[in-house]
């Protein structure tokens, strides 16, 4: 019993001193010392300047050191890339201060600062390494073959950079930015390219002032000047830039960053927002305090409907300290508004014509932004039947130049909301809605319409209408992304702003989201497009043998090609004036094409005409004798251009019915017909027939 | 002997019209050691007077005609037994004698471990967490099998997850108020004094002191004087989460004077178990003093707390396990001599409980618990500024990536802590000289909740088959949850800036941007919450039938308040302050009906409908940075329904049940970090997705059995086969640091229909022999097979905003139904196969008794079991989907954890 106590207690005793002494991670650590860690101190064989050498302003081809080379080179860093302005991209420079030669060194790696920070000494190892040019700025890469021109390098592995820079164990510098003017920016300077630089008195160019350094995500130029030349210089800032957002500064002073050069433009980084010092008025451009403060000290806020009151013909003068708060609902970014914007707030829309680019990547003018518009000296006033805001040109209202947008337009600093539309039916529009976000519910495109693009050749009308047969016009600019985009067949709500036209409603959408109309139409078909059977763009120029042409008529005019006014692209032609109207009759005619099984078919073309006289006429037949004036022709109804006052106004013909040739060879023919008093000029393109 | 009858035995002895010439019938029961088996419940077939028997295992029935009797002895963690005896007319009294019950198979051996250090994380959004039934072992065998041969490989019963168990001390949910989860840690190491719940029901059994939820309520009464008399000593060594284990224990028992102590610590410890880089340092601590006034009245405190540290083991896709084994984890890299982990759960909440027991009348008893918990729980992550992501798994750092081989990967797959210090060092000033803040730094994830809990249970027994039970509680809860910097790591402050977005302020209310080791930084927030809720049930026996009903209902608000105003414009004004409160109101029913066919016999029929509001991570989507409430976050509805066939015989036993559940108007959200990188680096961005209107189906059937087939040798064999998946195409929402103009992004519907919900095995099957020897020892051996383990699913990609071109509103060119289908195809694991074992062996050394016990599990080393996973969120379009599909090695496959293959439990205990 007790030989038991015994080794129990003893078990006990153990158990005891393994839970009092058993001892696990602390979680608490020793820093290390780093002393020499990932750091060398080499010597370098040869110089920055000499290192610039090695690449002549004449080669054709990368410099490549071989990989056994013993070259060293020594400098300075002169950048971070702490803030993500600069990117995959060390810079350097000889010296600390005064410096003779800076240098670009492409690595594939972010973050760089974190190895090597800025001032920092290095040490680049050069076996393997290339130079070659990028925007003719010697840099130092590799070549990899895979580049596209003989002269290029890449950006050297990040796995790689370890073992060719090497930061200096014990020099660390404080870099003193050479101090450089707008007018030194010559390429006699350009040993300077990669150094950190210093313009004083610099401004950013009032046509930007108050946006930010950069949208989000895209790599932008900004513009600034010094007080040595009127020439401005760029800074380049990167939309991935941790300061991209802020706004620039507004004032006048200090600039630091790196120097560089794309091509023949001279531009600057800025490695930290915080090395600017830009806060001095009066400005070289007399601009007198910062104009981008916005206070609502004695204005009166003014809305839209009360703008829009103040409008008497033709135009009129806003004279109060008024500012109108409105919130931004369409801007330029599909390019298919240009120059403008439409601001809405509860009373109503309103256009505002400004003379600016890309306005929708200035945070002023973001869409859903609330933007502050300061309206003395603006102009209100009806263009076309639209009450529109903007500055006088030509009797009516214009664009605002766009080196007084800091005059007129705020920052609210409010947060982007939802842009909500207004809901109306067709029916139901009003001069009121002019210039509001609407919603219409189940549109579709008008049959005739289908299969076209939103716009070509020119701003384009296309018609929708609702299941009641109410139609409005959308409007498409050809600039528009979405201009060459087919339009949708299927039925949906529609979105846009409302405008009008001498009394015309007129939608304008800002992408094709806009008019997503998937759903099936209102007579429950779903519109499948046609395929295709035979098409002929006469894109090359002259009739191949599937075409025929007949001259019944006028035997010195008769069918063509022609790529004029069209680019490359030809396009089929008939012109029964010559030196005078003359009478004509022409025939082009198509090759059979077999419908033959077939439970749907149609044929449609686009066509163009100028000057006036008899229409085109367009015919099938399914027995063609060789001769079109043995052969019985059948009329289709295809909608033509009308308009005879232009050139390039292209018009689709839609999809014409070709069910009665069913099971039968169809041939098409175009019919052109001129007199001596009349003779138009015909363009036929595009053409197809589908069937299924 | 009289004196120590319980009160329901007392019962038994009225009416007095029926007190005479009738038989009392009596026994004793007992545990294999010897000692008394309290509060055995006994049941006798023939009569609706089922007995409790007290203190010292005695029961007795009254007034019993003559004739053939059956009775059913049954106590949780005892093998229950039946017996048979006759009454004639001449006995006044009979004695049956000493019942032993025999413990259930794994209870002495006490290997049970709730290891859940794969559950620190929060890149994952796979449910690992364990089941309530590991707790204890329960009635029968099929819950025995699921929790201790099953539950080893993440098997849950029914596919239940831990939000819908309950485990109460004392009549106070231990169920965490942000999750809904029970947090096991509060309490591990305490095995000694949580072996046995007081009450522990299964699945919708309804439960005298709480209404319960889904998945069961183990009941723990932590009375000092409710502890068996003795001291236990105990020591374990492992090769699990950590290594050694020891664990003290000391009850007294009543004394004379009314006093009663119970105290039990613990530490678990170890630096090296299977996988690398793991450790853990957890102390427990229990006190339980109980002062009785009289008989009627007793009050008794209780503290625990449970000090835990441990780090953690990532999840690695397939890719980084085939090049650097199962073993591999990315958290931790070499400094000052020690495998430094990144990953650092610090866990210590104490809890403190004063109960007041109450004897009122003859058969009322009133307990009322107040209680109070305090403490912080605490992840650490590594983070950065402007800076590249250092962890080695990071997608750009794979071989399959392109930068980098699979050997240069394998030289740096631990953290560079010499780098990140290096980057600080180098970067503490400017070239200028003034100060510079951290490029690299630790952070810690801290909530520290203060939780306060009344609760109050009445119960009465209205007539002798007739049962009320009256549960009231009130929470009142102050979550506190911030992040705060843990280790600077070489540098002078770190900037408390969103480096995600602009590097805008994360709080504009405060000028100074820096922040050093112990401030606050990034978000910072608190949560409220009242909640009170009632119950009442009641059971009623008859001769046939016996029927338990349960009806709740609760009523809630809940409140964001935010430190912090964001820097971002359009979050300004819902970042800082109160929220508006949001309440909700809750009801339910359960019920019960058994019928005795016989003794041996029964029919069971459980139904549950009731609601549940949303917990607080539902509630609020993104609540580091505002007080909005997720889209469409309702209050879910349960209905559960189960059926069973019990057979209790000498030989067999069994248990068949099919049960079949809906969930409907769930809100799931998950919260991720992932990569997005940019041209400043890279961004690390906490993503938080979330599905609402989210309807699931559980449904299955489930047989357990238990033959001796010798007095010596015992056969157990469960089989589960489930189907646990969603039934509709809920609605995604997702918000992270990265959004400035919307509140959040909608996804539209995530076409999830038929998806198989994960994080357990849907079908298992289990086969065991355990030999049972009379000189106290025993082994033991199962063979599992588990089958049907899906890979939980991301939701943004099963949305068709995957394959919709966002400036068209229509399919990218190429997108077919068949391959979305087969691009958005749930992953399905094999089947696995799982060999375990036990043995063990107690000794009665005079007053001192000895047990041994060794436990093995995946004895074969089966390492291709994967425990759990998920699919990396992250919003990718259908071309990238498509690319990504194409790779033989996706960079950004679902990150896995696999089984640690063969592990022991050796456990030695002293007890006296």
């Amino acid at each position: 019993m007790k030989k038991y106590n015994s080794i129990l207690k003893y078990i006990f005793v153990m158990i005891a001193a393994l839970v009092i002494t058993g001892c696990v991670h602390d979680d608490k650590y020793n820093e290390p010392n780093l002393d020499g860690y990932q750091c060398a101190d080499l010597t370098a064989t040869m110089t920055l300047t000499q290192l610039s050498a090695k690449y002549a302003s004449t080669a054709t081809t990368a410099f490549v050191f071989p990989d056994d080379s013993k070259d060293v080179i020594e400098g300075y860093v002169s950048s971070t890339d702490e803030t993500g302005n600069i990117y995959k991209t060390i810079y350097i420079q000889d010296k600390p201060e005064n410096p003779t030669q800076g240098f670009v060194i492409s690595v594939d790696a972010v973050s760089t600062y974190t190895q090597y920070p800025q001032g920092s000494k290095i040490y680049v190892k050069l076996a393997g390494l290339a130079l070659g040019t990028y925007g003719g700025v010697v840099q130092l890469g590799v070549k990899t073959g895979t580049e596209t021109q003989a002269t290029s390098v890449s950006r050297i592995p990040e796995k790689l950079v370890p073992s060719r820079v090497f930061r200096s164990c014990s020099i660390r510098e404080n870099i003193i930015p050479k101090i450089m003017t707008s007018v030194q920016m010559v390429s006699a300077n350009d040993q300077y390219i990669g150094c950190l630089i210093q313009m004083n008195n610099a401004e950013f160019d009032s046509r930007i002032l108050c946006t930010n350094f950069a949208p989000n995500a895209v790599t932008v130029d900004r513009l600034i000047r010094d007080n040595s030349t009127t020439t401005t210089r760029v800074v380049r800032n990167s939309g991935y830039a941790s300061f991209a957002n802020q706004i620039l500064p507004s004032g006048n002073g200090k600039f630091v960053g790196i120097y560089s050069k794309f091509n023949s433009t001279y531009q600057m980084y800025i490695n930290k927002v915080t090395d600017l010092d830009m806060t001095k008025f009066p400005r070289i451009d007399g601009i007198a305090s910062n104009p981008c403060e916005y206070s609502d000290n004695g204005l009166t806020q003014k809305t839209v409907a009360e703008v829009k009151q103040l409008a008497a013909s033709p135009l009129t003068l806003i004279t109060g300290d008024f500012v109108l708060k409105a919130k931004v609902i369409a801007n330029d970014k599909s390019g298919n508004l240009f120059k403008y914007i439409y601001v809405e707030d509860a009373t109503g829309g309103i256009r505002i014509n400004i003379d600016k680019a890309d306005m929708y990547n200035d945070p002023r003018f973001t869409l859903g932004k609330e933007v502050y518009v300061k309206l003395k000296n603006l102009y209100v006033g009806a263009v076309n039947g639209e009450i529109q805001l903007g500055i006088p040109f030509s009797g009516a209202v214009g664009r605002i130049a766009e080196a007084d947008v800091y005059k007129y337009f705020f920052n609210s600093k409010k947060a982007i909301t939802a842009v909500t539309a207004t809901e109306r039916t067709i029916t139901q529009f009003t001069m009121a809605d002019v210039g509001r976000w609407v919603k219409i519910k189940d549109l579709q495109f008008i049959a005739g319409d289908l299969e076209k693009v939103y716009a070509s050749g020119g701003v384009t009308n296309r018609t929708l209408e609702d299941c009641s047969g109410n139609k409005v016009l959308l409007r498409t600019s050809n600039f528009a992304d979405f201009a060459g985009q087919v339009i949708e067949a299927g039925k949906g709500d529609v979105y846009g702003v409302l405008s009008v036209f001498n009394g015309t409603y007129q939608l304008w959408i800002t992408d094709i989201l806009g008019a997503d109309l998937d759903n099936p139409r209102c007579d429950g078909s779903v519109y499948v497009p046609l395929p295709v059977l035979y098409k002929e763009e006469f894109a090359a120029g002259g009739f191949s043998s599937d075409w025929a042409t007949a001259n019944v008529t006028g035997p010195n005019q008769f069918w063509k090609t022609s790529n004029q006014g069209n680019g490359t692209n030809y396009y089929a032609i008939m012109n029964g004036f010559a030196s005078g109207n003359n009478v004509n009759e022409d025939w082009l005619i198509s090759k059979a094409v077999s419908l033959v099984g077939k439970t749907k078919a149609a044929v449609s073309f686009t066509s163009d005409v100028n000057y006036s006289g008899p229409a085109l006429q367009v015919y099938a037949t399914e027995n063609y004798t060789g001769n079109p004036s043995t052969t019985t022709w059948v009329a289709l109804p295809a909608t033509l251009d009308t308009n005879n006052a232009a050139f390039g106004d292209w018009v689709s013909s839609g999809n014409v019915d070709l069910s009665a040739f069913l099971g039968k060879n169809v041939r098409i023919a175009f019919k052109y017909t001129s007199t001596t008093s009349a003779a138009a000029t015909w363009e036929i393109d595009d053409f197809k027939i589908k069937g299924q | 002997m009289i004196k120590k009858l319980s009160l329901i035995s007392l019962f038994t002895l009225l009416p007095a019209s029926y007190y005479y010439a009738q038989t009392t019938v009596f026994a004793y029961i007992k545990g294999q050691d010897g000692k008394p088996v309290e509060r055995a419940e006994v049941d006798l077939e023939q009569s609706v007077d089922d007995v409790t028997a007290d203190k010292i295992g005695y029961f007795q029935f009254v007034d019993l005609k003559p004739g053939h009797y059956l009775i059913t002895v049954t106590k949780p963690n005892f093998e229950s037994k039946v017996l048979e005896f006759d009454v004639t007319a001449d006995e006044k009294r009979k004695d049956l004698g000493v019942i032993v019950l025999d413990n259930s198979l794994g209870t002495d051996a006490g290997v049970v471990v709730i290891d859940d250090s794969a559950t620190d994380t929060e890149d994952g959004g796979s449910a690992m967490q364990p089941t309530v039934g590991l707790l204890s072992s329960g009635r029968d065998a099929f819950q025995n099998v699921s929790a201790f041969e099953l539950g080893a490989y993440w098997f849950r019963p029914r596919g239940v997850d831990n939000r819908f168990e309950d485990v109460m001390f004392n009549g106070v949910s231990m169920s965490k108020n942000d999750d809904g989860r029970i947090d096991f840690n509060n309490w591990g190491g305490l095995n000694d004094v949580t072996r046995y719940p007081y009450e522990n029901v299964d699945n919708i059994t309804p439960s005298e002191y709480a209404f319960g939820n889904l998945g069961g309520v183990a009941y723990y009464n932590t009375r000092a004087s409710s502890y068996r008399k003795q001291t236990s000593l105990a020591y374990s060594f492992t090769n699990r989460s950590y290594l050694h284990r020891a664990m003290a224990t000391y009850s007294s028992g009543m004394s004379k004077s009314g006093w009663a102590f119970t105290f039990s610590g613990s530490r678990r410890w170890g630096d090296n178990a299977i996988i690398d880089g793991v450790y853990q340092d957890a102390y427990a601590y229990f006190a339980s003093v109980e002062k009785k006034f009289s008989e009627r009245h007793s009050i008794n405190f209780t503290g625990f707390g449970s000090p835990t540290y441990r780090a953690s083991n990532s999840p690695n896709t397939q890719e980084v396990y085939d090049i650097m084994g199962k073993d591999y984890n990315s958290y931790w890299g070499w400094q000052d001599g020690e495998k430094r982990n990144s990953r650092i759960r610090k866990v210590f909440e104490p809890m403190f409980m004063l109960t007041d027991y109450l004897k009122i009348g003859k058969n009322s008893n009133w307990i009322n618990t107040v209680s109070y918990q305090i403490g912080s729980d605490a992840r650490s992550r590594l983070d950065w500024f402007h800076a590249a992501d250092p962890n080695p798994t990071y997608y750009r750092k794979l071989p399959s990536f392109g930068n980098y081989t699979a050997d240069e990967f394998r030289a740096q797959s631990q953290i560079d802590w010499n780098s990140l210090y290096s980057a600080n060092y180098l970067n503490n000033q400017n070239m200028d000289g003034s100060q510079r803040g951290a490029v690299y730094t630790i952070v810690e994830d801290l909530n520290r909740d203060k939780t306060f809990n009344f609760a109050s249970h009445f119960d009465t027994r209205l007539k002798e088959n007739w049962k009320l039970n009256i549960n009231f509680n009130y929470q009142n809860l102050r979550s506190d949850n911030f992040r705060r910097v843990k280790d600077l790591l070489g540098a002078n402050f770190a900037y408390n800036l969103n480096a995600f977005n602009n590097d805008v302020q994360y709080n504009t209310d405060d000028a100074n941007t820096e922040v050093r080791v112990g401030d606050r930084t990034q978000y910072s927030y608190e949560l409220l919450k009242d909640h009170y809720s009632l119950n009442v049930s009641s059971e009623v026996d008859f001769n046939k039938f016996n029927v338990v009903a349960s009806i709740f209902s609760s009523y809630s608000q809940s409140q964001r308040e935010g430190d912090y105003r964001s820097g971002i414009i359009a979050f300004k004004d819902n970042s800082k302050g109160k929220s508006k409160v949001y309440d909700a109101l809750d009801a339910g029913i359960k019920g019960k009906i058994t019928y005795k066919i016989n003794g041996k016999n029964f029919i069971v029929y459980n139904g549950a409908f009731f609601s549940l509001a949303p917990t607080l991570n539902e509630l609020y989507i993104n609540p580091r940075a505002v007080d909005y409430l997720t889209p469409g976050v309702k209050n879910q509805v349960i209905n559960s329904n189960d059926l069973s066939y019990i057979m209790r015989g000498q030989v067999l036993k069994l248990r068949l049940s099919a049960y079949y559940t809906t969930i409907s108007n769930s809100t799931e959200i998950s919260r991720y970090y992932a990569a997005v990188s940019n041209e400043t680096g890279s961004v690390n961005t906490l993503i938080n997705e979330a599905m609402s209107g989210v309807d699931k189906r559980y449904m299955g059937a489930e047989l357990g059995f238990d033959v001796k087939i010798t007095p010596t040798l015992n056969a157990t064999g469960v089989a589960s086969i489930g189907e646990y998946k969603y039934t509709n195409r809920p609605d995604v929402y997702s918000f992270d640091d990265l959004n400035t103009e919307n509140i959040y992004r909608s996804y539209g519907k995530a076409n999830i229909k038929d998806y198989k919900v994960a994080g357990t095995p849907q079908k298992a099957f289990s086969l065991g022999l355990k030999y049972n020897s009379p000189k106290y020892w025993w082994v033991g051996a199962s063979a599992n097979y588990l089958m049907d383990q899906y890979l939980d699913f991301s939701a943004l990609n099963k949305t068709a905003t995957m394959y919709t071109d966002p400036g068209t509103n229509d399919p990218y060119a190429g997108v077919t139904p068949e391959l979305i289908q087969q691009l958005t195809k749930q992953k399905k694991f094999d089947d696995q196969f799982m060999l375990n074992a036990n043995a063990g062996k107690s000794f009665l050394i005079g007053k001192y008794r000895m047990g041994i016990s060794v436990s093995v599990n995946n004895i074969l080393n089966n390492r291709n079991y994967v425990t759990g996973g998920f699919e990396q969120g992250r919003t990718a379009n259908f071309t990238q989907v498509l690319e990504e599909s194409q790779r033989q090695t996706p960079y950004f496959g679902p990150k896995l954890w696999y089984d640690r293959g063969t592990t022991f439990f050796t456990n030695v205990y002293l007890r006296f």
